[in-house]
């Protein structure tokens, strides 16, 4: 009986998920109160739901796979702790109301959003089972819970993504892959780890927390967390918008790299604006576009791609190089050169950002990857980022974005999004606002030198309930999607930037100067930053809008059923909006953004009429 | 607190950055911009009392090296007027006048547009001349913007921010000269650069005659022999020839090439013996990814800012003859210096338009006065008057007399004059022996740099060798990486970083 004891201790495991099912409907994503009245302190006098690693004396040591120690280790052992004493211990290391916002710098904090984690986190363990990570083969069983065809998987893991670099998993991925296990578990750690740096990663005691706290279903949550604090939206253009829209037209990047001669892709030597690209076909000649333009618009089709996308798209400057992570080599980043038709395989996973100034691109997965842009001019088959035009740092969070000031120093903006990966379902209602009181807007400086940039302190700054922040290319602007009173989306705010160099680092000075009470997802700018563009995904409440009668409209009915979402362009200095595509239900307009000279890129994830393709498309809306 | 290394960036040069392109990144290495150029005018050029050297003079006399040396950095720093429009600096130094790759973009675009494309001496001028006024044309400059632009560059630090802080910049020479390469240096940044191959051999034929003691030996060569060409030795005297380990029959060698032949001499018995050396040796072409050498007057420099703020210092590095052998001992490498945070008085300092300040800690000439160049690199000191700057001429005020220098012509020195030379720099100079040596802390701060001499690694430029192969002795076996001379042509006649031409023309849209 040499699983006797782990087990006894899975028993106890499964009877608590069971018993938080019941109670909690943790999979609903619904608010009921668990724990608090749970009656469950006879649990936590249980002694604890350890899972035992320690090898049975009767096994001999052939048997365990690879020589590891065989001191005993636990994934984690459940506290001795009241449910309230657990939740302030639990939300502590969230970072809720506390200087180390370790979670909370890049999630915000809901009752929807824990409740997911809450139920990954038991579906995980229940996977694990009584797998025993000192056998080869229930090793291996353990890990195939968290890869998908042999990559790892992090959306599957809950709050075990915190636990990679314990004991317990140090010991699986040895006994699964011997001498290889490090290696393995860099890699994997590399993937699916969090908190990501500069987050101070868990600890074995705080795991315990946690993962008790998951196991209890996460009592105190609603108490915590069920109240929605934003605010009411008013549009409101500012002043200052204004003047900075004016100051552009000379300073921004739009004429900056006009003036310098900037090349723009599918220009010919004389063409400007909408005269280019004149070689890629109409959208509405390929069998899949038809109506999707309006009617002074044209759109153009870049690049079709057979694979899957995942998360969001961005290109550089002259628009050549279209970048988002890919499944392409099951999953990693991919490159388009849309001047060679090649794709450029990018050892990274999402998150793409480009330099206004056309010099420069980023990459996350693995941390941050930054490179010249000349890497991607020399025509790579692949990038590893090992490369001498290449640094690696991690002092940028995940969902960065990025702005360079002109003759100055670079930036990003980080904070607490909300992942966007519209058209693969996860994602195709209501983009979710869960940001919290304690959100916070966080720029990092890349300070020059004079040999090499450097990345600068952290500057932070609370923006309640906002999240998703995007700077302008200059830098000089911020916007963030707010928060409604209801927890939905209310609009976006935008914010000035000021920045001025103080001792070691830079003060920064941000003022609201508008409010625009429309709903979307993350913004692109204009390089001219008179224009804000988005995605919204249709809704009900959008159905006049696009032509209906109402959301009971018959004809309506199958954008209910399969979604959609259409692209649209705010004027900053007006806040009036249009909407730029006309997608047909199960086709996704994403993730749009501006290259220099105007024109309008976004990617289409097609899943109408049985399709299942991916286009690059140029929208010459504003030109 | 400023935490992790990002770019490298920069133009390859030296030995410390792979001699590929590497163009930078961002807008805050920004050179001479359109609307600076507009304020400075045209570039100055390279006075005219440049002339052809007296190489063997200069090769054995380390003072006449180093009042060259100082000579030339007095022409880099001296005060020129520039075009001052109404309200602009009345003068600046020579060298924040000259050409980096913001100028040479502009001008290639325009000699694009204008549909002249043959950079006749005439067409460069045009070019040149317009580029001086080309922010007239500028959409992000209307008069009023250019005006501000002007009154707030008027001086002091902002004035000095006209130049920029680009890493290379070259004389009106120099930029000129790269411009009417750029089909030679395409064709040998292609992927099979032709130009850069010997265009065929010629025999030569020497006579070797070695004194040996019995059972001594001695090697001689390398002799490169030309692809399809032969080598053939033959001795007169008591003495066996082998080469590559294997002993030659009789009195005679013979190899094929393609080879670099060593051939050793063994004695059978003491004294001289006569070895004949025939042998096809290739033909190259001094400069094939130019249309010629560099004229008189080309000067080509590397420069190197440090950040004012953010807790950024400038390394202060001892140079004298203990801190140089302290470099020596350290895998020949300069460490990273102590911290020092000079004064805008003591150390040249400058702010750009965007108000980021800059000090400059080196500056690294190449002045073709001679076949080979003028070699001269000066560094910043906290102890300007000590070591390498006691000989620095009283003429150079402040912030220039916080630098010191050295200089080198050749790879090996023959020096039997140290007149005026002082005791601490004839000692630290020397500390190679024959083998010239001159190694500015800041420029070359790559692993084995500190025992180079300038002339050794860019000998090598246009090879498309990386520094690690030239520092690390993977060009030739046996040979001292950096610093004696391994070639007999020299594709870019020296020069790293030409690779900015071709890149600017391959950027220019399709015809």
């Amino acid at each position: 009986m040499k699983h006797s004891a782990r087990s006894l201790s899975l028993l106890v495991i499964i009877a608590l998920a069971g018993c938080g099912d019941d109670t909690a409907a943790p999979d609903s994503g619904g608010v009921a109160d668990v724990g608090v009245d749970g009656g469950d302190a006879g649990l936590t006098d249980s002694g604890g739901p350890d899972i035992p690693l320690d090898v049975p004396p009767d096994v001999p040591p052939e048997d365990a796979g690879f020589d590891v120690a065989r001191t005993p280790v636990s994934l984690y052992t459940e506290v001795d702790l009241s449910d309230s004493q657990l939740a302030d211990a639990a939300f502590t290391i969230l970072g809720q109301e506390t200087e180390e916002s370790r979670c909370t710098r890049c999630h915000g904090l809901s009752v929807d959003r824990v409740r997911e984690w809450e139920s990954t986190t038991r579906a995980a363990l229940e996977c694990i089972g009584d797998n025993d990570p000192n056998v080869d083969s229930e090793a291996e069983a353990i890990l195939d819970c968290f890869t998908v065809d042999g990559e790892p998987r992090p959306d599957g893991m809950g709050f075990l993504t915190t636990t990679l670099g314990l004991d317990w998993f140090t010991r699986t991925f040895n006994v699964a892959h011997g001498f290889d296990g490090e290696i393995q578990q860099t890699r994997f750690r590399g993937v699916s780890e969090m908190p990501k740096p500069p987050s101070v990663l868990l600890d074995q005691s705080e795991v315990d927390i946690l993962l008790s706290w998951a196991t209890r279903g996460s009592p105190g949550l609603v108490e915590r967390l069920g109240n929605p604090g934003g605010a009411p939206c008013t549009d409101e253009v500012r002043r200052p918008v204004l003047d900075h829209v004016e100051a552009m037209e000379t300073e921004g990047w739009a004429v900056i790299n006009r003036d310098n001669n900037v090349p723009m892709f599918g220009c010919d030597e004389g063409e400007v604006g909408a005269d280019c690209l004149t070689d890629f076909p109409l959208a509405g000649d390929r069998p899949y576009g038809a109506g999707w333009a309006g009617e002074s618009e044209t759109l153009r089709v870049l690049y079709e791609y057979e694979y899957r996308s995942s998360f969001w798209t961005r290109s550089s400057a002259d628009g050549r190089f279209v970048s988002h992570g890919s499944s392409e080599r099951g999953r990693g980043a991919t490159i388009i050169d849309l001047e060679r038709g090649a794709r450029i395989y990018a050892n990274a996973l999402y998150d793409p950002g480009f330099f206004p100034d056309n010099t420069g691109f980023m990459l996350q997965g693995g941390g941050g990857h930054i490179c010249q842009q000349s890497l991607l001019t020399s025509n790579p088959d692949e990038i590893t980022f090992g490369e001498a035009e290449c640094t690696n740092t991690s002092a940028v969070g995940l969902y960065q974005h990025m702005a360079a000031t002109q003759g100055g120093d670079y930036w990003t903006v980080f904070g607490q999004f909300v992942s966007d990966n519209g058209g693969f379902g996860g994602s195709d209602g209501a983009l979710p606002v869960s940001f919290d009181q304690n959100a916070r807007m966080n720029l990092v400086p890349f300070v020059f030198d004079g040999t090499q940039y450097i990345a600068g302190d952290e500057i932070s700054t609370r923006t309640s309930y906002e999240g998703d922040a995007v700077l302008s290319p200059s830098g000089r602007l911020i916007v963030s999607r707010s928060q409604g009173e209801d927890g939905n989306q209310s609009g976006y705010v935008m914010r000035s930037v000021e920045a001025t160099p103080n001792g070691d680092s830079y003060d920064i000075e941000t003022r609201v100067v508008a409010n625009y009470c429309v709903r979307g997802a993350k913004v692109g700018f204009s390089f001219d930053e008179r224009y804000m563009t988005f995605q919204r995904y249709v809704l009900p409440s959008d159905a006049v809008e696009l032509g209906f009668t109402g959301p009971t409209d018959p004809a309506f009915a199958e954008y209910a059923s399969r979604g959609a979402s259409n692209i649209y362009v705010l004027d900053v200095t007006t806040g009036e909006s249009i909407r730029a595509t006309t997608m047909q239900p199960g086709q996704f307009a994403l993730f749009p953004h501006f290259r220099s000279d105007g024109w309008l890129y976004f990617v289409v994830r097609d899943r109408a009429n049985g399709a299942s393709s991916e286009y690059v498309v140029a929208s010459d809306i504003l030109l | 607190m400023l935490t992790s290394l990002l770019f490298l960036s920069g133009v390859g040069g030296g030995c410390t950055k792979s001699p590929t392109a590497c163009p930078e990144l961002g807008s805050d290495e920004s050179g001479l911009t359109a609307p600076a150029r507009f304020v400075v005018g045209e570039a100055s050029a390279w006075p005219a009392e440049s002339r052809r050297r007296d190489e063997a003079a200069l090769r054995s006399s380390l003072g006449e090296r180093r009042a060259l040396g100082w000579d030339v950095i007095s022409r880099l720093v001296e005060d020129v007027p520039v075009a001052a429009p109404s309200g602009g600096p009345a003068t600046l130094p020579r060298f924040q006048t000259w050409y980096g790759e913001e100028d040479l973009r502009r001008v290639v675009q325009h000699l694009h547009e204008s549909g002249d494309d043959d950079y006749s001496n005439a067409a460069l001028d045009e070019a040149f001349e317009w580029n001086r006024r080309a922010v007239l044309e500028f959409e992000g400059w209307p008069e009023e913007r250019l005006a501000e632009f002007v009154d707030g560059a008027s001086e002091g630090e902002g004035a000095r921010g006209l130049g920029g802080i680009e890493r290379v910049i070259y004389s009106p020479l120099a930029a000129r000269h790269l411009l009417q390469s750029r089909h030679e240096l395409a064709a040998c940044a292609a992927p099979e650069p032709d130009a850069n191959l010997p265009d065929g051999f010629r025999t030569a034929e020497q006579e070797e005659s070695v004194w040996l003691d019995g059972c001594g030996s001695r090697r001689l060569g390398p002799y490169s022999v030309a692809d399809g060409g032969s080598f053939v030795a033959e001795s007169e005297g008591a003495v066996v020839l082998s080469v590559g380990g294997d002993e030659c029959e009789g009195t005679t060698c013979r190899v094929m090439g393609p080879a670099e032949v060593y051939v050793d001499v063994r004695a059978r018995e003491r004294g001289r013996a006569q070895i004949q050396v025939r042998y096809d040796e290739p033909v190259a072409l001094w400069t094939p990814c130019l249309i010629q050498e560099f004229p008189d007057g080309a000067v080509i420099l590397k420069t190197e800012y440090r950040r004012v703020g953010f807790g950024f210092t400038v390394g202060a590095h001892d140079t004298s003859v203990t801190g140089v052998e302290a470099a020596f001992a350290e895998g020949e490498s300069w460490t990273e210096g102590q911290d020092a945070d000079p004064g805008e008085d003591s150390i040249f300092t400058l702010a750009l338009p965007s108000g980021a300040r800059y000090r400059l800690v080196a500056m690294h000439a190449m002045v073709k006065d001679l076949d080979h160049w003028i070699w001269s690199t000066m560094w910043w000191s906290d102890s300007p008057q000590a070591d390498f700057g006691e000989d620095r001429p009283g003429a150079l005020g402040a912030p220039w007399d916080q630098y010191k220098m050295c200089a080198t012509t050749w790879f090996e020195e023959e020096d039997t004059d140290f007149t005026g030379v002082t005791e601490e720099i004839r000692a630290a100079s020397t500390l190679r022996g024959s083998e010239s040596w001159c190694s500015n802390p800041f420029i070359e701060s790559g692993v084995g740099a500190a025992a180079t001499n300038c002339i050794g690694c860019h000998q090598h430029a246009g090879t498309g060798a990386s520094s690690e192969e030239i520092l690390g002795g993977a060009l030739i076996p046996g040979a001292r990486p950096g610093r004696l001379q391994e070639r007999n042509n020299f594709p870019t006649d020296y020069v790293f970083s030409v690779d900015v031409i071709d890149e600017l023309i391959r950027a220019l849209p399709q015809l």
